[in-house]
């Protein structure tokens, strides 16, 4: 796995339109296809970010500055004493800035090029919207942006906790954001942030630690799964990595799509023995994020998380609560 | 597009028009308020007025003479004035 166990949470951002926290990590079995209300109405700018300062900013970088705000300010005092270069960042996100790219299309075609507004116009890249986040937060060890369609945000967590294990940096914030694509659905906007440090500077001051978190990723080549065999091969090569012997499987929260490449990513899972629930993917990276922030937030055991989509990428995440709350305590 | 920039209705639009740009109260687009120093403009933010002045009143200001422009009395005259010599 990916993260040295002295890694914790300590801090979780969600915004979003769906339901508390609780309820992220008791999800219904289907996917929320609520019809978008007005654009982002469920979000309030001006109370999340103040009154100046993001008028020019897609809404995914909104909710993405409002995540990290919350996730920060959940883990206390983290960054007092914590050189700005050695604060990371990752983010990971599909569609943040698909509906901006559709307005700026419009904008081209019935006006021309100049009638693109100059400020908004930078978020033309993707890579801005971490940009922006690192900018605001001195967050200036490094800064990645990971756009894998349907697990961007697990592979964020993924390969941020790997630059920090390398010492690249002593604390990350990793992150996921979305913008709804035109005629989508709401519940596919919002922004999920995590904060991980070293446990050993989070137990120094008086913060809750809400767990340790692994994350791990594959590719499995739609073309193989063509064949019986290609199929058979896969989830054996799923299960090699998901059981370990000898432990059983922790309770294993799917959330795919209806691919071949997630149906032998369930079919891996359903093989370790695992209790098992499932929800739609839904479109972007958010919804996978919004379940690993609501494992944090409340499992009180191991939990695993497991994303599967029809490009053949696969992520799952494994949680671990301080050892405090499985007798109801939170540690601090 | 906007025929007029002479009366003092007209400079008063104008400066809701910049004080929405800049997202700041019309009450601070003073007409000696310092665009850098006092407004926090930046370069995207000048290109923004220099689209939005050619958007609504068919204005159009070059990005050097857009440097020269420190504060919204400037921008009012140079409209006033380019106005004036289209009618």
């Amino acid at each position: 796995m990916s993260a040295p166990a002295d890694l914790v949470v300590t801090g979780i951002g969600v915004v979003s339109p769906l339901a508390a926290m609780a309820a992220l990590a008791a999800p219904p079995r289907a996917g929320n296809a609520a019809p978008a209300p007005a654009a982002d109405a469920w979000f309030d700018a001006d109370a999340r970010l103040g009154p100046r300062g993001h008028k020019y900013l897609p809404p995914a970088a909104r909710y993405l500055l409002a995540a990290a705000g919350d996730a920060l300010a959940d883990a206390g005092d983290c960054l007092a004493g914590i050189p700005e270069e050695r604060r990371g960042a990752a983010v990971g996100t599909n569609h943040a800035v698909a509906a901006l790219h559709a307005r700026m299309d419009r904008t081209v075609i019935s006006e021309g090029a100049d009638g693109l507004s100059p400020a908004t116009a930078p978020f033309f890249s993707v890579n801005l919207f971490g940009s922006h986040l690192s900018g605001r937060f001195a967050l200036k060890a490094f800064n990645v942006t990971v756009t894998s369609p349907g697990v961007a945000g697990l592979e964020a967590v993924q390969m941020g906790l790997r630059a920090v294990t390398a010492g690249r940096s002593a604390l990350l914030l990793a992150a996921a954001t979305e913008e709804a694509r035109e005629g989508g659905t709401h519940t596919d906007s919002g922004a999920v942030a995590l904060v991980f440090e070293r446990r050993q500077a989070a137990t120094a001051r008086p913060v809750r630690r809400h767990g340790s978190c692994r994350v791990r990723s594959a590719f499995v080549p739609p073309s193989l799964l063509r064949e019986a065999s290609g199929r058979a091969q896969a989830r054996d090569r799923l299960v090699a990595h998901l059981a370990e012997p000898g432990a059983d499987a922790p309770p294993t929260h799917l959330v795919l799509d209806d691919s071949p490449v997630a149906a032998v990513a369930a079919q891996a899972v359903g093989a370790t023995g695992a209790a098992v629930t499932y929800e739609a993917v839904g479109s972007g990276s958010l919804r996978p994020m919004l379940r690993l922030a609501g494992l944090l937030a409340v499992a009180r055991g191991p939990a695993r998380l497991v994303s599967a989509i029809a490009q053949g990428h696969v992520a799952w995440a494994e949680t671990r609560p301080e050892d405090a709350r499985a007798d109801g305590s939170a540690p601090c | 597009m906007t025929d007029g920039i002479d009366c003092a209705s007209d400079k008063e639009e104008l400066r809701d028009t910049i004080a929405e740009i800049l997202d700041v109260p019309t009450s601070e687009v003073t007409d000696s308020a310092h665009f850098v120093d006092d407004l926090d403009v930046d370069s995207l933010l000048a290109l923004e007025i220099a689209v939005v002045l050619e958007k609504k009143y068919g204005v159009q200001v070059a990005e050097s003479e857009m440097k020269r422009l420190t504060c919204f009395q400037q921008v009012y005259e140079l409209l006033r004035s380019r106005r004036g010599r289209a009618s």
